[in-house]
C-alpha cells in the first residue's frame, strides 16, 4: 500500500477499531436499509410479506456472510482478535487468583530490580558525558612531576592538549565550616577535556605562574547549586578555603564530577600552585621541591587530547622519544622513577576505576539472573497450566481453531500477565531506588541525584517486560499448542504429550538450580572473605576512638614556618597532657599515619648506618610519626626496648621504633638495640633503635611482612598532621564531648571532627565485599526459593497424574516407604542434576571474583559444599512434602475412579 | 438454477466509480441503478455489492455519509472522490484498453 494512501485512510482505520460499536451499528443499519427496501419491492411485485422477507434474505446472499466480508474489507480482524483474546485472558487469569498473583509478583520482583539496577548503572555510567571529544581523550600512564609536565605540554607533535591533576584531592574547610574536596590541576585542563562551562570560565595560563597568581577557584555545578543557590552571578564572588580568599572565576558542567571518573566527585578546582595556598604549604621545602625538582617521582595525573589521526601506538611512541630527551637533558629526571610512558584511551570517563567496576557487574548479572529464574518459573507455571488446560485446548482445536489462533490465545495470556507485571514493578523499582543509595559507601560516590523514575528507565522496564513475555510466554504456548489431536481427545492418550511436556518443565527447573547455585556460590564466596579477613587480628586495638584534626588545615594554625610548626607541636603537647587526665582515658597518643589508611607520603628511604655496600641497602619503608604512649594506646606490643621519651629530645640522634620485620631484614639473629639507622635527606641523619614493636597489619589485614618505622614527631615533624588516638576506660562515646571541650580550651579556633572508632574504619575497608555479597545472599536465596516451588509444582503435578498408578500399585502390594523413596528419587535427579551443572559452572565464573579475594582460594571447598547441601536441603523438603501426599492415601484415587 | 457469471474481475468496482461519478446515492439505488443501466446482462448480487462499497471506501476513492433518502429514512450515500474520479479515468482507460484487445482478439477471422 503507497503510504500517502496509507496515510489518507488512516481516519477511516481508526475509527473503525476506536468507534467500533458505532461502525457495527451503521454496518447493521445500512444492510437493514436494503432489506427494508428489497422488501417493498417484492411486496410491490405481489410477493406476500412473509414470503418477501425471506426472498430479500436469499438475495442478499447470507446477510452476515456478506457483513463479515464487510469487516475483512476494513482490515481491522485481527484487533477485534486480540480484544478477544485479551478479554479471554483477562477472565481466565481472574478464574485462577492464586496462580496469577503468584505470576505477577514474581514477574514484577524480576522486571523491577532490574530496572532499579539497570537504572543505577545508566545514571552512573551511561549517562551522556560532559567531555567535548571523548574518543580522542586519553591518559599517559604513570603521570609525571611538574617541570617534565611543562616540557611534555611544550610538544605539539601529537597531542593538542595536555592537562594535569593532583592525584592528591584537597580537603578545604569554608568559612561555614563545610569541608571541601577538591583537586590542583593545569591551567588548560578545563579546555583539554573540552568541558563546556556551566558559568564563567576555566583557568588561564597566568593563573598558574609561580609561586602563585592571583587565588581563584572553579567550584562544581552541585556546590554552585547548593551552597550559593545557583546565583547567576556567582563569578567574581569570593569563596574562603582555609581561610584564604579565593576568587570564583568559573561553575563546571553538571554532569563533570571528576576527571577519575564516576566514582568520585569533587567541589572545587584551583591551579596547581593553588594547592600550597590552600593547604598552607607554600613555606614547606617539600612542595617547592615537589614543584621544581625533575626527579620527583609522578605526582600529576596527565589527561591528554590527541591530534586528529594520530594513534596510540604514535603516540606512546612520542613519549619514549621526550622521555629520552628529559634523561638526556636532565640526567636521572625519568631514570630514578623508571618513567616509561604509555598512552591508553581515557576510559575512567565511562567506567568506574577497577574496585568498583567489580560491584556494577555482579549487580547486573545478580539482576539478570533474577529475571531469568522469574521467567523460568512463570514459564513452569504457564506450562502447568497448560497441561492442566489440556481438554479446553483440544475441544478448541476440534471445534476449528487454527493453532496459531491458539498460539495466539496463550500469548495473550502471557501478554496480560506481563502487563500486570509491569505495573506492579514500578513499585517494587522504586523501592529498590530507595535501597540503592545504602550501596553509596561501595560504589563511593552518590547515586541519589541521579535516581529517579525516568522515561529511559520506564522504557528499559517495558522492555523488559515483553522479552519477559516472549521468555516465559512462546515456549509454553509453542509446547501447549502442539497437540495431537486425535491423541488428545482419547483420554488416557495424553501421556505421551505429557511426557513431552514435563521434560520441558524439568529442563527449566535444572536451569534455575544451576543459576541459584551459582548465585549462592557468589554470595558465599564474598561472605567468606569479609568472615575471614575481618576474624585476622590486626595486632591493634580496634576499640579506639579516632579524631580528626583536619583542623589544622582549617585556619588554625599556620603550618610552616618554624614558628608555626612549634605553635602546632605546642598544641600537640598541650593538648595531649590535658586529654590525658580526663577521667575515663585509658590511654591517649597523636599519630599521623591511620591502619588501613596510608596518606601519600608517608615514606622515609633508610638505611642500617654500618654497611658495605652503601647504595644496595637503601629501603624505603612505610613509617609513622607518633606521639608517646601510641603502642600503649593501640595495645600493640613492644617486643623489646622501650617506647619513645619525651627526654629522647635533644639527642644529636633520634630515636625510632622498629617493627620485627624491619629488624629481622636488617640484624638478622642480633639485637636490633642501640643499633643505628641512616635516613635520607632528614635532619637528625641517624636514629637509633630504641624499641622493636610487634608487627601489626598496616595498609589491609592481607598484607605480609610490611617493614615500618615509628618516628617521634618532635623530632620528626609530621608532613600532614596528625590524628589524636584514644583508649577510653569505659565506652568510648562517652568521653568524646569532653575531649573535644578540653582541646578547644587549648585552642579555641580548634574544630574537631565526629570521631570513628578504629573498627568502623577497618569494617569499611570491605564495603563492596560486604555490598557484593549482601545483594548476591538475597538474591541467591531468592533464586533458592523460586526453585523450590518450581520444583515442588512439578512434583505435585508428577503426583497428582499418577495418583491412579499409585493406587493400583498399592493394592498389589507396594508399600508406602517404596512410593514415597520412588517420587523423592525423580526430584533429587532434577536437584542433583542442578548443582552438578551448576557447581562447575560457579567455578568457571569465581575466576572473575578471585581479585577481590586477596589471596584466598575461589575454589574454597567449604563454601561449595555448605552451598550444595543448603541448596541440596531446601529443595529436598519442596520435593519430600508431595511426595508423601502421594504415599498418604493412594487408594483414594481408586475410589475416585 | 445457474448463478449469472462473475463480473470480470474489477468491474464491480468501474461500475460502481461510473454510476457514483454521475451522483451520490445509497446502496440500494446502486443496485437499482446497475439494473436499469444493464438491464439483465450483468447481474450483480445485492450481497456482493456492500463488500465491494467498503473496499472502495476503505481505498479512499469514495466517501459516505449519512443523509436523508427519497423516502425519508436515514440511509448511507456514497460519492465520488478527487481520488476516485483519478482512479475512474484510469480503470476506464483500462477497460477501454481491454475491451479493444478482446473484441480484437474475437475479430480475428478463423481460416
Amino acid at each position: 500500500m503507497r503510504p500517502s494512501h496509507w496515510f489518507r485512510t488512516l481516519p477511516l482505520r481508526l475509527r473503525s477499531v476506536l468507534r467500533r460499536g458505532q461502525v457495527e451499528r451503521e454496518l447493521a443499519e445500512e444492510f437493514q436499509y436494503h432489506l427494508d427496501m428489497k422488501i417493498e419491492e417484492f411486496i410491490a411485485a405481489g410477493t406476500p410479506p412473509e414470503e418477501a422477507r425471506y426472498a430479500a434474505l436469499r438475495a442478499m446472499d447470507g446477510l452476515e456472510k456478506r457483513k463479515e466480508e464487510c469487516r475483512d474489507v476494513r482490515r481491522v480482524r485481527w484487533f477485534d482478535e486480540l480484544r478477544q483474546d485479551v478479554g479471554y485472558a483477562t477472565r481466565i487469569l481472574a478464574k485462577s487468583p492464586g496462580f496469577t498473583i503468584m505470576a505477577v509478583l514474581m514477574l514484577a520482583l524480576g522486571i523491577g530490580a532490574n530496572t532499579a539496577i539497570v537504572s543505577a548503572i545508566d545514571a552512573l555510567v551511561f549517562r551522556p558525558l560532559p567531555f567535548g571529544e571523548i574518543d580522542r581523550l586519553v591518559s599517559i600512564e604513570p603521570g609525571s612531576n611538574f617541570q617534565n609536565y611543562l616540557d611534555i605540554r611544550a610538544d605539539d607533535k601529537v597531542f593538542s592538549g595536555v592537562a594535569a591533576y593532583m592525584g592528591l584531592t584537597i580537603g578545604a574547610r569554608t568559612d561555614k565550616a563545610d569541608v571541601l574536596s577538591g583537586r590542583a590541576v593545569s591551567a588548560n585542563f578545563f579546555q583539554v577535556l573540552g568541558l563546556r562551562m556551566t558559568l564563567g570560565r576555566g583557568f588561564v595560563p597566568e593563573e598558574e605562574k609561580l609561586p602563585g597568581g592571583p587565588p581563584v577557584v572553579v567550584i562544581s555545578h552541585h556546590l554552585w547549586k547548593q551552597s550559593f543557590s545557583s546565583d547567576p552571578a556567582i563569578a567574581g564572588k569570593t569563596l574562603k578555603l582555609n581561610g584564604e580568599p579565593f576568587d570564583i572565576v568559573g561553575v563546571a558542567p553538571e554532569d563533570f564530577r571528576d576527571v577519575t571518573g564516576p566514582g568520585s566527585s569533587q567541589d572545587i578546582w584551583v591551579p596547581i600552585p593553588m594547592f600550597a595556598r590552600i593547604m598552607h604549604s607554600e613555606k614547606w621545602s617539600a612542595w617547592h621541591e615537589a614543584i621544581e625538582h625533575r626527579d620527583m617521582y609522578p605526582w600529576l595525573g596527565i589527561v591528554a587530547h590527541l591530534k586528529p589521526a594520530v594513534t596510540l601506538q604514535q603516540a606512546t611512541a612520542r613519549m619514549h622519544v621526550l622521555a629520552s630527551d628529559l634523561e638526556k637533558a636532565y640526567p636521572g629526571s625519568t631514570k630514578k622513577w623508571n618513567w616509561n610512558p604509555t598512552v591508553v584511551p581515557e576510559t575512567r570517563a565511562r567506567w568506574p576505576e577497577g574496585d568498583a567496576r567489580l560491584l556494577y557487574v555482579i549487580l547486573a548479572a545478580a539482576a539478570l539472573c533474577i529475571l531469568l529464574v522469574t521467567c523460568t518459573n512463570v514459564a513452569n507455571l504457564l506450562l502447568a497450566r497448560g497441561s492442566a488446560r489440556q481438554r479446553e485446548i483440544v475441544t478448541r482445536f476440534a471445534l476449528g481453531a487454527g493453532r496459531g489462533r491458539i498460539l495466539c490465545q496463550l500469548l495473550a495470556e502471557g501478554f496480560t500477565l506481563s502487563a500486570l507485571a509491569l505495573i506492579v514493578s514500578l513499585l517494587v523499582y522504586g523501592w529498590t531506588l530507595q535501597a540503592l543509595p545504602a550501596f553509596e559507601d561501595s560504589i563511593g560516590t552518590t547515586l541519589s541525584p541521579a535516581l529517579s523514575i525516568d522515561r529511559r528507565a520506564l522504557v528499559f522496564a517495558l522492555c523488559i517486560g515483553l522479552l519477559t513475555n516472549v521468555i516465559f510466554g512462546l515456549a509454553p504456548a509453542v509446547v501447549t499448542s502442539r497437540t495431537n489431536l486425535t491423541a488428545a481427545l482419547k483420554n488416557q492418550g495424553l501421556l505421551g504429550f505429557r511426557l513431552n511436556k514435563n521434560s520441558w518443565r524439568r529442563a527449566l527447573v535444572v536451569f534455575q538450580m544451576v543459576l541459584t547455585v551459582i548465585l549462592l556460590i557468589g554470595a558465599g564466596l564474598f561472605i567468606r572473605t569479609v568472615w575471614h579477613f575481618e576474624s585476622i587480628d590486626p595486632g591493634f586495638d580496634r576499640n579506639v576512638l579516632l579524631f580528626n584534626s583536619d583542623f589544622l588545615l582549617s585556619g588554625g594554625f599556620e603550618v610552616g614556618t618554624t614558628e608555626a610548626d612549634s605553635q602546632v607541636l605546642t598544641f600537640y603537647r598541650q593538648g595531649l597532657q590535658q586529654v590525658r587526665e580526663l577521667p575515663g582515658i585509658r590511654s591517649a597518643a597523636w599519630a599521623e599515619d591511620l591502619p588501613f589508611e596510608r596518606r601519600g607520603f608517608v615514606e622515609e628511604t633508610i638505611r642500617p648506618e654500618e654497611t658495605e655496600d652503601r647504595d644496595a641497602n637503601w629501603l624505603s619503608v612505610h613509617c609513622n610519626t607518633v606521639s608517646t604512649a601510641y603502642f600503649r594506646t593501640l595495645s600493640i606490643p613492644l617486643v623489646e626496648g622501650r617506647d619513645f621519651r619525651e627526654s629522647d629530645c635533644g639527642n644529636p640522634t633520634g630515636a625510632v621504633i622498629v617493627n620485627e620485620t624491619l629488624a629481622r631484614q636488617y640484624w638478622p639473629g642480633a639485637s636490633p638495640l642501640g643499633k643505628r639507622i641512616r635516613v635520607k635527606d632528614q635532619k637528625p641523619e641517624l636514629w637509633e633503635v630504641v624499641g622493636v614493636a610487634k608487627d601489626v597489619k598496616y595498609q589491609n589485614p592481607w598484607e605480609h611482612d610490611r617493614p615500618y618505622a615509628y618516628f617521634p614527631y618532635w623530632q620528626l615533624p609530621p608532613f600532614f598532621h596528625m590524628d589524636l588516638h584514644v583508649s577510653a576506660a569505659g565506652n568510648p562515646m562517652h568521653v568524646i564531648d569532653s575531649i573535644r571541650k578540653t582541646l578547644q580550651s587549648v585552642n579555641p579556633k580548634v574544630t574537631m571532627n565526629n570521631p570513628r572508632l578504629m573498627a568502623e574504619r577497618t569494617a569499611s575497608l570491605f564495603s563492596q565485599e560486604r555490598a557484593a555479597a549482601s545483594v548476591l545472599t538475597v538474591f541467591g536465596s531468592l533464586a533458592l526459593v523460586l526453585a523450590a516451588i518450581g520444583l515442588y509444582g512439578i512434583i505435585s503435578y508428577s503426583v497428582a497424574q499418577r495418583t491412579r498408578e499409585f493406587g493400583i500399585r498399592t493394592a498389589l502390594g507396594a508399600q508406602k516407604g517404596d512410593l514415597l523413596r520412588q517420587v523423592t528419587l525423580e526430584g533429587m535427579v532434577l536437584i542433583v542434576l542442578g548443582l552438578a551443572i551448576g557447581l562447575p559452572c560457579s567455578m568457571a565464573l569465581s575466576r572473575l571474583v578471585a581479585s577481590r579475594m586477596h589471596g584466598l582460594s575461589p575454589l574454597h571447598p567449604g563454601v561449595y559444599a555448605v552451598v550444595s547441601i543448603l541448596g541440596f536441603a531446601v529443595t529436598l523438603c519442596s520435593v519430600i512434602f508431595p511426595a508423601r501426599r502421594a504415599a498418604a492415601d493412594p487408594m483414594a484415587a481408586l475410589r475416585v475412579e | 438454477m445457474s448463478k449469472p457469471s462473475d463480473l470480470v474481475q474489477g468491474t464491480l468496482d468501474l461500475l460502481i466509480l461510473k454510476i457514483l461519478a454521475l451522483q451520490p446515492l445509497n446502496g440500494w439505488s446502486i443496485s437499482q441503478r446497475l439494473k436499469q443501466i444493464s438491464g439483465d446482462t450483468l447481474r450483480v448480487s445485492d450481497g456482493s455489492l456492500y463488500p465491494a462499497l467498503h473496499k472502495l471506501e476503505q481505498e479512499g476513492w469514495i466517501k459516505a455519509e449519512w443523509k436523508a433518502s427519497e423516502n425519508n429514512r436515514r440511509a448511507k450515500f456514497y460519492s465520488l472522490t478527487r481520488a476516485g474520479r483519478k482512479q475512474l479515468e484510469k480503470e476506464a482507460a483500462n477497460w477501454r484498453r481491454l475491451s479493444a484487445a478482446i473484441s480484437y482478439v474475437v475479430q480475428i477471422e478463423e481460416t
